[in-house]
């Protein structure tokens, strides 16, 4: 009976034969039902009703919200329906590393070393992360790219980009 | 102005020289983002977005459908040559057009391609010509209550096809819906979400989010996915480009049955992307006399799946034009992309925008000519792209999502937002988690929102109108099936088996 009770709630699920109960989902499950929560509380704020019982702004969120929370349980509940990715030995450490790559480029790049030197940096460090040549290589490769982007976007095509630190702007 | 007028304008208006200008434009950027390995459509028609802006919106659509015709031309010679698929839709293409690739038939394989992406294509753009009135003479009786269930299927259908499970996919389409809800309250003013900052008080920005979760997330994933390297480099003469008089005569009904296959399964919500190629070549592969030859180079199972895949995007966009509703996430792009410009499609934009939407219609067509004229040509160009280095690869895409994103607004809190995107988009990958909804349901949260506000006025706040209309009480039915779908396949005994669509 509980085997047949747990084919059919895989079943509703939408998932193939069965593996084994697995925990595997239980990060995303729990993130998910995190934001679900966080979101709730942001639309508990919101009235649920407006003028002449129109829908007010908050009920589209708060439904949301509380699907949101369902579905994060039965992510929670179903089995790993296949192996993760075969993507390598490290599937973190280097995206996380050109991520923060990224967020520096963003935060503290553009505005200390303006947009083409920002460009320069950035193709720079991403070119040492992804396959590592010789120095002098990268510099020129990155030199160049820097150069191209500035010219082909500023230049030519006449976009505004703060080109200058803003340190220096001000 | 009736069909056959309006495509002849339409015909017209698309064959001006800036508007032929701007479809090659489409096309070449579209093939040449098809080919580089590691880059979607998605990624592709996103990063042309904010250059789009200072076109006009018969421009942009152009360019933007130029862009999706080419990124399945170039998916097909990724598979061809490399045996590596560019884009989802393109998998299936791998089993014999690879195959014909090792036998010395590279170039019959991908003029098999473009032939019957362009005789299926055009084909399509006829029936979405004469199928276009009356769907739309049809939707004008659609309603608010009709609005509303018709996105909520067409969500909930593309959540499931491209996830690992009905839950991981809903979940995804609810992330979108709850992105959508930040900023200002349409039919309030209320804001939402916004906690007294000013930047999002107009709520977050699409193609950055756009940009992060397709771009920056493959950019990401270059780092882990094994390194693609050409397993066969050429018996590549472009002497040898046509197919022989025995692959064309294999090829002309396969051609035919995988254009009307596509054509209406696009029309269907999520069923775009690879679903129509799958059952194309399952298809070919069952009423074929020569079923041992597929899977080792029979022409069938190339003609027939490209041949689908084409005339599935233009069923898509009958289905958006008409009725502005996008069932998959290139169509959900695509109707942001008008928005922005100020075009609501609708049943009535045919009436109201007639020029809009038949120089659409007719760049469809000068779109598939243009990929069979100018892309076999420049098959050896493709084939050189594809020797790119990631280290050089992966920079130019960041770079160019940054200065497209930039640009939108000119604020880099935007560029801020597609990077944490990006982590976002990539760690929903290692998750099994697909980003395809959440695009979808950031499209069309506030039209759900607003149908679904509009419906409760009109019933007084009584659910039941989505029943008691017969239109709506059909599209409530299907979203019943689709939600149950995964139990009566296992009640009649079969397996459920998602595909999974970038």
């Amino acid at each position: 009976m509980h085997a047949v009770i747990e084919r059919g709630w895989r079943a509703v699920l939408g998932l193939p034969s069965r593996i084994g109960i697995k925990h595997a989902n239980t990060s995303a499950a729990a993130v998910l039902l995190l934001l679900a929560l966080l979101y709730l509380v942001g639309a508990s704020d919101l009235p649920l009703w407006s003028q002449h019982n129109a829908m007010g702004p908050g009920m589209f969120p708060m439904a949301l919200g509380i699907v949101l929370a369902v579905l994060a349980v039965m992510i929670w509940l179903e089995p790993r329906s296949r192996a993760p990715s075969e993507s390598g030995t490290q599937p973190w450490r280097a995206p996380m590393i050109v991520l923060g790559i990224l967020f520096i480029y963003v935060l503290v790049g553009i505005p200390l070393l303006g947009f083409t030197l920002a460009n320069f940096a950035l193709v720079l460090a991403m070119r040492r992360v992804y396959e590592p040549g010789f120095w002098r290589t990268d510099a020129a490769g990155s030199g160049a790219t820097a150069i191209a982007v500035h010219v082909v976007f500023v230049d030519i095509m006449g976009l505004y980009f703060p080109v200058m630190p803003t340190w220096l702007s001000r | 102005m009736d069909a056959f007028q309006g495509l002849q304008s339409g015909l017209i208006q698309a064959m001006e020289p800036h508007n032929l200008l701007v479809a090659f434009l489409g096309v070449f950027w579209g093939t040449l983002v098809g080919v580089l390995p590691g880059v979607g459509p998605v990624a592709g028609m996103t990063i042309l977005i904010p250059f789009t802006r200072g076109m006009d919106i018969t421009q942009s659509m152009i360019a933007l459908a130029g862009i999706y015709y080419g990124v399945m031309y170039g998916g097909s010679t990724t598979s061809v040559l490399l045996a590596v698929p560019g884009e989802s839709s393109s998998i299936v293409t791998i089993l014999d057009g690879h195959q014909m690739a090792k036998k010395g038939r590279a170039g019959a394989a991908l003029a098999l391609c473009a032939i019957g992406s362009f005789v299926a294509g055009t084909l399509a753009v006829f029936g979405l010509v004469f199928l276009a009135p009356p769907l739309a003479s049809v939707a004008l009786d659609f309603g608010p209550p009709e609005y509303f269930m018709v996105t909520l299927v067409g969500l909930s259908a593309a959540s499931y096809l491209s996830s690992a499970s009905l839950a991981r996919g809903l979940s995804m389409a609810a992330l979108g819906l709850m992105a959508s809800t930040v900023g200002m309250h349409i039919i309030t003013g209320n804001q939402r979400f916004v906690y007294d900052r000013v930047e999002l008080a107009g709520g977050l920005e699409m193609v950055a989010i756009f940009m992060g979760l397709f771009g920056i997330a493959e950019v990401l994933e270059m780092l882990v996915a094994p390194a693609q390297k050409m397993r066969h480099e050429g018996l590549f003469d472009l002497r040898r480009l046509m197919p022989n008089r025995e692959e064309r005569s294999r090829s002309v009904l396969p051609i035919l049955r995988g254009g009307l296959v596509g054509f209406f399964m696009g029309t269907l919500p999520g069923g775009g992307g690879t679903i129509p190629t799958f059952v194309s070549y399952a298809l070919e592969r069952k009423i074929s006399k020569r079923r041992e030859e597929f899977g080792k180079g029979a022409p069938e199972g190339v003609a027939g799946p490209e041949a689908a895949n084409n005339a599935a995007a233009v069923g898509q966009m009958l289905v958006l034009l008409t009725l502005g509703v996008p069932f998959g996430v290139i169509a959900a792009i695509m109707l942001n992309a008008m928005i922005v410009k100020g075009i609501y499609p609708s049943p009535l934009l045919m009436v109201r925008n007639p020029e809009f939407f038949w120089t659409v219609v007719g760049s469809m067509y000068i779109g598939n000519a243009m990929l069979l004229v100018l892309n076999l040509p420049l098959v050896g160009i493709w084939a050189a792209l594809l020797r790119i280095p990631q280290r050089w690869l992966a920079p130019f895409i960041v770079i160019l999502c940054s200065v497209g994103v930039y640009t939108v607004n000119f604020n880099v809190r935007d560029v801020l937002l597609m990077v944490a995107a990006g982590g976002v988009g990539y760690i929903m990958r290692r998750a099994d988690l697909s980003a395809a909804p959440v695009a979808i349901g950031l499209v069309l949260g506030p039209i759900m929102e607003t149908a679904l506000g509009q419906s409760l006025i009109i019933s007084r706040g009584s659910l039941l109108i989505f029943v008691t209309r017969p239109y709506s009480a059909a599209f409530t039915v299907l979203l019943a099936l689709l939600l149950l779908w995964p139990l009566v396949q296992w009640l009649v005994g079969r397996r459920v088996i998602p595909v999974s669509e970038v």
